[in-house]
């Protein structure tokens, strides 16, 4: 074997040589055996708080999903329950509950409230919605509301969060759906 | 299938005769080999007067052999080059004669020789090369695959599509770039692949044997994107290409270089750099702009290799990188956005012209590092072994909640590939040549951010034999695998990880016949069975598909999916005529497919529709033609045309998602120093689907025109290509039931572009002698 053969050789496992010592130098990267970092956020829980006019007294009902979209679906879903010809101040409270330590995502709501808007629809139950905070061009936000109830019956409400960066005009119709809840609701 | 049919050894043969007078056994035969293309001669060519005992002859430098004290008459002469099968020539001698041999000296194909004068390997069914690769390189690599019979293009908006064959694309279609199969997170449907169109001088849907080199699982098919050999690099010269293009939908620009060369010495050193940019911004349906649908890419490559006798060793490194915008109305919270966006007569995100693109957006590296070794023992035994090691780095940066809320990628997939291959070529072993090889892979896949697959560690290990031998007018290939496939997955939650190992493995075979019925006709048959195993996202996805508002579950009780293929295809090749035709049917067991499922499931966005991964036994058949008719010496006319069919057979029912009927008519003139080719595209409506299965019904049936017109001139002694090209010509708006972003937009409108394409050839000074 002459030297310039033996040259083209080396240069040969030089190569594979290299190649093999690639895998070894890896950037700060995950591993397939290593827990994944995720650091995005979820909004896992929808709560509403009611606190009568009348008499003080506070009810609240939930909405959870722990595991996010897909996987199971959610562990707690319940019938909003109002009491008759009564006026409540409603709080939407939102969690992310997906982490070691809870996340309330309705305070980032509130920092960015030009971005963001609450839809109430009430649907065949006797009740009026009424939204009482404003973000900072005087539009409406929703973590803040009036409800006032009418005759006993049976019916739903559904709690829409858009997300409007840029394009929020007080109406409902821009912007992504970021929670979307539809509560049986009962009068009593 | 018709095979393509490089004409491994074309060869004309230019006889001279040097002196009249015959006489007893005192000819001399001398002769030239040279490569076909690039016109190099051919050393360590065997040359052998068969008739003679011991009377052979080894090309030198130049290419030239000789064989002295052959008898007068016909003498058969018997010229083999590397792993070229040799060729078999008749020569009438009648006295001292020189000639010229034209090899084709391929590097790794196993096909027959070919002793067709004529046609060098043209474009065919199965390969697209040259002209109409060169005009399509601006806008992708899937894109330049698409004249080629059966395969259409599975978009996701205007800047991302990937492959599809005769209706099979991801997992099923395996893509081996410059030798090596393209790993990255290929079952994605938003996914394209991850290579410089640059890079590229010939693409071919490979049919037939040698298949099986590749993978035991591409059900599909494998598509082969081949760069020009480093090995054609010449001393004292550098040769190269200089390509600029600008389109104006996008208002777009790219810019590609390469230069290359050799450095003689006693060891030569050939080396090959090359470099990509590419930048446009948002693009224009007929009517609007899509916000947020700029993209940018990055590519580069460099190669170096080394010749010596017999061993040749390259190195080969390349670097593609892309960033690119997602048309933010295709972001969707729910349902009723989608329904929203779906009743919108136009885009519910309105924008202007920009470059800049912002969330949604992908944005993905993908690196390659390879060598190959090429070692020649002798005319009849090569060894040849690869290694190669491929980094790939996605990320899916979705529209966040709150610009507050977290600064990274929501999906972000590391996928890490080493690759081993050593092949031992034999040929003419009992008139049969043969390639048996071995092939093993580790794989790791690692992820942050959301959960779509899971990480894991794939082992694969494979043997496979190659076949071939010429009988007569047959043409008979076989090939074998045995595939061994290993994965041990880890499904996280909560810092917890459940193990599962899964294991596969099974053999895969192709039968090859291909039948010459005279000059111009051939017939050929193929046969296979392949299969792949499940894919992690068919096995554990569970979650939101990316931007649909619906849910894809997989299931972890999928077993294998098995293809049996048959084809039989037709090729007519005249002066005037070239016909090619090719039916296939296709039966699948198993085949695992994305079915809605009955019930949706609730989320906090309200309900989604679901759907699930389940198997089934699908047929899909078809036909794929190409005519190509000569009118006139400058005048041609080629139509294409594709009917693609699928079924569910446990359901009785269409299989979603399956290319429409589409045709194609080109109009090709040349009449230099211009070239040009008018043409216009039918798409069926697709009328086979299952129904209330999808947002939408598929869209109506549309025609596209366009043309590619090339001036080639010079600039001093510069020569240079100038070429303009417009599609969409009437500016239709239209959707494709193939793009996934069919719910929100029309496809791209009126589009032009302009490119100057350079060839460079810059003599040096030559060092030695």
């Amino acid at each position: 074997m002459n030297k310039t053969t033996l040259k083209s050789i080396l240069f040969g496992i030089a190569a594979a040589m290299l190649i093999l010592n690639m895998q070894a130098c890896k950037e700060n990267e995950p591993e397939p055996d290593k827990p994944p970092v995720n650091e995005s956020e979820l909004i896992t829980t929808v709560q509403l708080i009611f606190t009568d006019s009348a008499d003080n007294s506070v009810r609240s009902f939930l909405f959870k999903d722990p595991d996010g979209d897909g996987g199971n679906g959610p562990t707690v879903f319940d019938t909003i329950v109002l009491l008759q010809n009564r006026t409540y101040y409603t709080q939407v409270l939102l969690l992310d509950e997906s982490k070691a330590v809870t996340d309330t995502i309705s305070n980032e709501v509130l920092e960015e409230a030009d971005e963001h808007l609450f839809v109430f629809t009430p649907n065949a139950s006797d009740l009026s919605i009424q939204i009482t905070d404003r973000d900072s061009k005087n539009l409406p936000l929703g973590l803040l509301s009036k409800w006032k109830t009418g005759n006993p019956g049976n019916g739903s409400v559904k709690v829409t969060l858009k997300h409007q960066p840029g394009t929020k005009n007080g109406s409902s119709d821009p912007g992504e759906t970021d929670v979307e809840v539809n509560f049986n609701c009962t009068i009593e | 299938m018709n095979k393509r049919i490089p004409i491994l050894l074309l060869l004309t043969l230019t006889m001279a005769s040097l002196s009249a007078q015959d006489s007893l056994c005192r000819i001399v035969l001398r002769g030239k080999v040279i490569d076909s293309i690039d016109q190099t001669p051919l050393q360590h060519t065997l040359v052998v007067a068969e008739a003679y005992k011991q009377l052979k002859s080894n090309t030198d430098k130049t290419g030239i052999f000789e064989l002295s004290g052959l008898c007068p008459g016909e003498t058969d002469l018997h010229i083999s080059h590397l792993q070229c099968e040799h060729i078999h020539l008749k020569i009438n001698l009648k006295s001292d004669t020189f000639i010229i041999v034209y090899l084709k000296h391929s590097e790794q194909e196993l096909e027959g020789v070919k002793l067709t004068v004529k046609q060098p390997r043209s474009e065919n069914l199965n390969i697209s090369r040259h002209r109409s690769l060169d005009w399509r390189k601006g806008s992708g690599i899937s894109q330049m695959m698409q004249d080629i019979g059966g395969i259409s293009l599975l978009k996701t908006g205007s800047n991302v599509s990937k492959p599809m064959v005769n209706g099979l694309f991801g997992n099923r279609v395996i893509i081996v770039n410059n030798g090596i199969r393209q790993e990255g997170q290929n079952w994605g449907m938003e996914h394209a692949p991850e290579m410089d169109a640059f890079l590229a001088s010939e693409i071919e849907l490979l049919k037939g044997a040698e298949s099986l080199r590749y993978g035991g699982d591409g059900i599909g098919g494998v598509i082969l994107v081949k760069s020009k050999s480093l090995f054609a690099e010449k001393a004292g010269l550098i040769s190269g290409e200089g390509n600029s293009l600008a389109f104006l939908n996008g208002r777009g620009a790219a810019l590609n270089a390469s230069l290359g060369s050799q450095i003689a010495g006693k060891l030569p050193v050939f080396w090959r750099i090359h470099g990509t940019l590419k930048q446009s911004g948002n693009t224009r349906t007929a009517h609007d702009y899509l916000a947020n649908t700029g993209m940018q890419e990055q590519n580069y490559a460099a190669n170096f290799g080394v010749k010596k006798g017999a061993l040749q060793s390259e190195l080969f490194f390349s670097e593609f990188y892309n960033r690119i915008g997602i048309y933010s109305g295709a972001h969707v919270g729910n349902l009723s956005d989608l329904q929203r966006a779906i009743n919108s007569p136009r885009p519910l995100v309105q924008a202007g012209f920009t470059y800049a693109a912002d969330r949604p957006y992908q944005w993905v590296r993908h690196r390659l590092l390879k060598s190959r070794t090429v070692l020649t023992l002798n005319a009849r035994n090569t060894l040849e072994f690869s290694i190669s090691y491929q980094k790939n780095k996605r990320q899916e940066y979705d529209v966040l909640r709150s610009a507050r809320a977290f600064e990274g990628p929501s999906f972000d997939y590391y996928i890490n590939t080493t690759m081993g291959e050593l092949i031992w070529i034999r040929n003419d072993f009992h008139h049969v040549n043969f390639k048996a090889g071995l092939y093993a892979l580790r794989q790791s896949n690692a992820y942050n951010g959301r959960f779509f697959i899971p990480g894991f560690y794939q082992n694969s290990f494979a043997p496979f034999f190659i076949a071939q031998r010429n009988i007569r007018k047959w043409n008979l290939e076989a090939s074998m695998r045995y595939d061994y496939r290993h994965f041990k997955l880890f499904l996280w939650q909560n810092g917890v990880s459940d193990v599962k190992l899964k294991q596969y493995h099974g053999p895969a075979y192709v039968l090859h016949a291909s039948y010459k019925i005279n000059k111009n006709e051939r017939l050929s048959f193929l046969h296979s069975a392949t299969w792949r195993p499940p894919a992690p996202n068919e096995l554990y996805a569970n979650g939101l598909h990316q931007g649909l508002a619906s849910l894809e579950i997989g299931d972890q009780n999928l077993k294998r999916e098995t293809a049996f293929s048959q084809s039989i295809s037709y090729q007519h090749q005249s002066e005037n005529l070239n016909l090619e035709a090719e039916v296939y049917y296709q039966h699948i067991s198993g085949f695992i497919n994305l079915i809605p499922a009955s019930a949706p499931q609730l989320t906090i966005r309200g309900a989604y529709p679901v759907f699930i991964y389940t198997q089934s036994d699908a047929a899909l058949y078809g036909l794929n033609m190409r005519l190509k008719q000569k009118i006139s010496n400058s005048l041609f006319t080629l139509l294409q045309g594709s009917l693609p069919f699928g079924n569910n057979l446990t359901t009785k029912q269409a299989l979603n998602l399956m290319p429409p009927v589409s045709g194609k008519l080109s109009l090709l003139w040349e009449q230099k120093p211009f070239q040009a080719v008018f043409w216009a595209q039918a798409t069926a409506r697709q009328f086979r689907y299952i129904e209330n299965s999808d947002f939408l019904p598929p869209p109506p049936a549309y025609v596209l025109a366009g043309f590619d017109l090339e001036w080639q001139t010079k600039i001093g002694i510069q020569p240079i290509r100038i070429n303009m090209g417009i599609h969409n010509l009437s500016n239709t708006a239209y959707r494709d039931y193939l793009n996934r972003f069919r719910y929100f937009t029309d496809e791209q409108g009126f589009n032009m572009t302009l490119r100057i394409i350079i060839p460079l050839q810059i003599k040096t000074q030559t060092k030695n002698k």
